[in-house]
């Protein structure tokens, strides 16, 4: 699970339609994704990029169309292939009613140091080691006795100790300080055979983290390309970053 | 996991819970003499026939001067008339009782929820939700089966048991007494069961909590345990949980069998002693034939009611062990106490006008021994301010938020609302009324009910039309937001919400607040993105929002902090900086720092990799 580098991610075609729903909503999705590359997924609210996030880790499958890692259908794949190479973090993060060491080894034959080192990238060490029974506390049932933040960095460290080969976020940084955000991505890129990260992002800090950019509207992978060259040719992609970084407080 | 069951399970004798029960329902008393004379009516009437049957053989069929058959015409018209009675009076009271125990037991419930909501943020995080639920719904209901079916059957065996014993006394002693040789035994052993049976039934209740836990818990993180195809093991949760109930009912059902077969056990042994004793003695001439076949019907009247006691008390212990954990709830002192109902006589309101907030060197912390969550926190915000509170996560932005509240009540020190002109009062002596009418918070995403538009919004202020409502949302330049909904204010919302944007849940969230018209906001920002229509609208709605009012809001954004009156930099519990965004910004600290570092974040420039953490 932890050997081989980045996986390489392919999709051809995909597209995805809710049941009950008429509109697609993602359509005929084809691009690349290199081993050990960066990407950031970006787009309007509703333009189907939370639905991509669960097609790469097959979460769900495709209707039309495949989507392929290491060149190999997801669908062909043996059951729990995909999971042991590839880990997700949702936006809202889950934790099981047990102990914070069980949340992120999820029974998975992880060492203690190994789950302190996961939690230290993820920024959750200090309040780990703060709470009282350490990582044998109980964190309730849904993780009620901790705050979002929290919960997050923790689903943070449960993917970061699985050493993945794919990382996929769906905007799942939003609680967690910029700083952290980068210090996750870092640690998963900074060995000789960095791993694949997929990141549905908002923020420009996270964005300028990827190597490259995939624009989304309306279920469809528009454009692709580096930050800037996005900011120039995409007048989409310019209003909407621009819009997102008046939120927060600062004009692109 | 182990199962632990409340201290008083053990303490407390089943008799005691259930009369301090009784004294909490005190709709159930109503009417019970009525209820209770009827029930006399119901029990007598089952003696009938076996009398019926006496009267026939030995004074009809067995008449001096051969059968005698309009003595035996009169008897049994008598005793169908009887019978029919007894039918009318099991009706009436039992349509009495289902009235008295359904009243009762609404009540009931009414308090648990309320007390639950009055147990404060800490409390609810110990306890499992899914257990609280099931306390307030499947443990009444256990209640009210028991109040309803078990409580009747054991109030009408008790009675016929009584009559068809005085009976039996009034026809022979003798076989009486063998009867009673019989089901004395029983009696006792009843009695070991019972507390047995009071121990497997809790067992079997917290069992039932976990796995509805473990189910709840499957469904809801459906995603998460796809994503580390962890399926097996959450399987194997639940399966562990099944098994566990399983087990546990298993268990109980052994005991409670035990009970039955041993009445079972009892009842024939009288039948046969009865036979064998009934010939002797009717061959020495002590009893007649009519007075033995009239004794075996009135044997299956004693045997029937022992029978049934079993599975009364079986039911019995499971409602008292359910009552017992109501009452427990109900017993739980909330660690934050509204003094309406400490000392229902003083006044207990917020001094009048806008709201400031006083810290008295506060401290706080979620647990004994846990790391302060606040450290001696000692400071004035005055009416109308506009403060930001910022820091990093777990800084203790958000207890700061909850104390404002009183979700939670400070380890040391207190916590003051009011102003220097109509002074100050101290949170633990203000009513909830009064507090809650006061002092709103919106939470980061709020509760939304599956309801329409215009009714989450007046949860804010209950009552008012949905013109109001619309004319709020006016106010707060969110109309054309709200004529784009399908059915504007009428639109439904879904559960929890669900056919909102996280953003226009905020929108609902804040037009809530409006309408409440609260003179202190507490504001917790959400840390999601909202798109920028939403986040523009949004912005407008709060400004209006927070216009006159003191408003402290727990910032995740940089432009947040900029418009406040006031910034307060949180950091390890401690207040560490507090100015204005244009004083802090320029001074080196840890406002400095996170301000940098938002504004990487928003400018798209790469934070610098490798620096410690600030």
């Amino acid at each position: 699970m932890t050997g081989g580098g980045g996986a390489a991610l392919g999709l051809q075609g995909v597209g995805y339609t809710f049941a009950g729903v008429e509109r697609p909503a993602v359509r005929d999705v084809t691009f690349d994704v290199p081993a050990g590359r960066t990407v950031a997924v970006v787009g309007p609210t509703g333009s189907g990029k939370s639905t991509l996030a669960g097609l790469l880790v097959r979460l769900v499958d495709p209707v039309d169309g495949t989507v392929l890692m290491d060149g190999l259908d997801l669908r062909r794949l043996r059951e729990g292939q995909v999971s042991d190479s590839a880990a997700f973090v949702a936006q809202q993060a889950f934790l099981f009613d047990d102990t914070v060491r069980g949340n992120i080894t999820l029974g998975g034959p992880f060492s203690d140091e190994e789950v302190w080192a996961a939690l230290r990238v993820a920024a959750a060490d200090d309040f780990v080691s703060a709470l009282p029974q350490g990582l044998d506390t109980h964190v309730g049932e849904r993780g009620a006795s901790l705050s979002g933040g929290q919960r997050q960095r923790l689903a943070l460290a449960r993917a970061i100790v699985r050493r993945p080969r794919l990382l996929v976020l769906d905007d799942a940084t939003s609680a967690v300080d910029p700083a952290v955000e980068a210090r996750i991505l870092d640690a998963l890129r900074s060995s000789d055979s960095p791993a694949t990260v997929v990141v549905v992002a908002y923020r420009q800090a996270t964005i300028a983290l990827a190597d490259e950019v995939v624009w989304f509207e309306r279920g469809r992978a528009v454009a692709r390309g580096s930050h800037a060259y996005l900011l120039g040719e995409v007048p989409g992609y310019a209003d909407l970053v621009r819009a997102y970084s008046q939120a927060e407080g600062v004009s692109a | 996991m182990t199962v632990t069951l409340p201290d008083e399970d053990r303490k407390e004798g089943a008799l005691k819970t259930l009369r301090r029960g009784l004294r909490m329902m005190p709709e159930f008393r109503r009417g019970l003499p009525l209820t209770i004379l009827l029930a006399v009516l119901a029990t007598a009437g089952r003696v009938v026939v076996p009398i019926a049957v006496q009267q026939v053989l030995d004074r009809g069929i067995g008449a001096d001067g051969g059968p005698d058959l309009d003595f035996v015409t009169w008897v049994v018209l008598a005793c169908a008339v009887v019978v029919v009675l007894t039918a009318v009076a099991v009706y009436r009271m039992n349509l009495r009782l289902f009235r008295t125990t359904e009243t009762a037991l609404a009540g009931l419930r009414v308090r648990a929820f309320r007390h639950v909501h009055d147990l404060s943020a800490v409390h609810q995080q110990g306890d499992k939700r899914g257990g609280l639920v099931s306390r307030v719904t499947s443990d009444v209901d256990q209640l009210s089966q028991f109040m309803q079916w078990g409580g009747v059957l054991g109030l009408i065996s008790f009675g016929q048991l009584l009559v068809a014993t005085v009976v039996m006394f009034f026809y022979s002693w003798q076989l009486t007494l063998v009867v009673l040789a019989c089901f004395v035994p029983l009696g006792i052993a009843v009695r070991w069961f019972a507390a047995k049976l009071a121990v497997v039934y809790g067992v079997v209740r917290e069992r039932i909590g976990d796995l509805l836990a473990a189910v709840s818990e499957s469904v809801v993180g459906a995603s998460t345990v796809r994503a580390y195809g962890v399926r097996e093991r959450t399987a194997e949760r639940i399966d562990g949980a099944i098994d566990r109930h399983y087990r546990a009912a298993v268990d109980a059902q052994r005991v409670a069998v035990g009970v039955f077969v041993s009445g079972e056990f009892a009842a024939a042994l009288a039948n046969a002693a009865l036979v064998v004793a009934g010939v002797y003695l009717g061959l020495a001439g002590d009893i007649t034939a009519g007075t033995l076949v009239a004794f075996l019907f009135l044997v299956t009247l004693f045997v029937a009611p022992v029978q049934t006691a079993s599975e009364v008390i079986n039911e019995a212990q499971n409602a008292v062990a359910g009552f017992r954990r109501v009452l427990d709830i109900i017993d739980t002192e909330p660690d934050v106490q509204d003094p309406a109902i400490t000392d229902p006589d003083g006044t207990h309101h917020l001094p009048a006008g806008v709201l400031g907030v006083r810290f008295e060197h506060v401290t706080f912390r979620y647990a004994p021994g846990a790391r302060k969550a606040l450290d001696d926190i000692d400071l004035t915000i005055a009416p109308r301010r506009r403060v930001a509170i910022v820091g990093e996560t777990g800084s203790g932005k958000t207890t700061f938020a909850k104390l404002v509240t009183r979700l939670m009540d400070p380890v040391e020190g207190r916590v003051l609302l009011g102003s220097d002109d109509a002074g100050w009062v101290a949170l633990p002596d203000v009513a909830f009324e009064s507090l809650r009418a006061r002092v709103v918070m919106v939470p980061q995403d709020g509760f939304l009910f599956d309801a329409t538009v215009a009714d989450n919004v007046r949860y804010g202020r209950p009552g008012i039309p949905d013109d109001a409502v619309a004319a709020a949302f006016d106010d707060l330049g969110l109309t054309d937001w709200v004529t784009g909904l399908p059915a504007g204010v009428a639109s439904p919302v879904g559960q929890r919400g669900e056919s909102l944007s996280a953003g226009e849940r905020q929108l609902v969230a804040v037009a809530r607040a409006y309408v409440a018209d609260p003179d202190l906001l507490v504001l917790d920002e959400a840390t999601s993105a909202v798109d920028p229509a939403t986040e523009q609208r949004l912005t407008r709605a709060l400004d209006t929002l927070t216009a006159g009012r003191t408003t402290l809001t727990i910032a995740h954004r940089l432009s947040t902090a900029e418009r406040a009156d006031e910034v307060l930099v949180v950091d390890s519990g401690h207040v560490v900086q507090r100015g204005s965004h244009a004083e802090l910004v320029g001074v080196e600290g840890t406002y400095a720092r996170l301000h940098a570092s938002w504004r990487r974040a928003s400018a798209g420039e790469p934070e610098p990799v490798g620096r410690p953490r600030p």
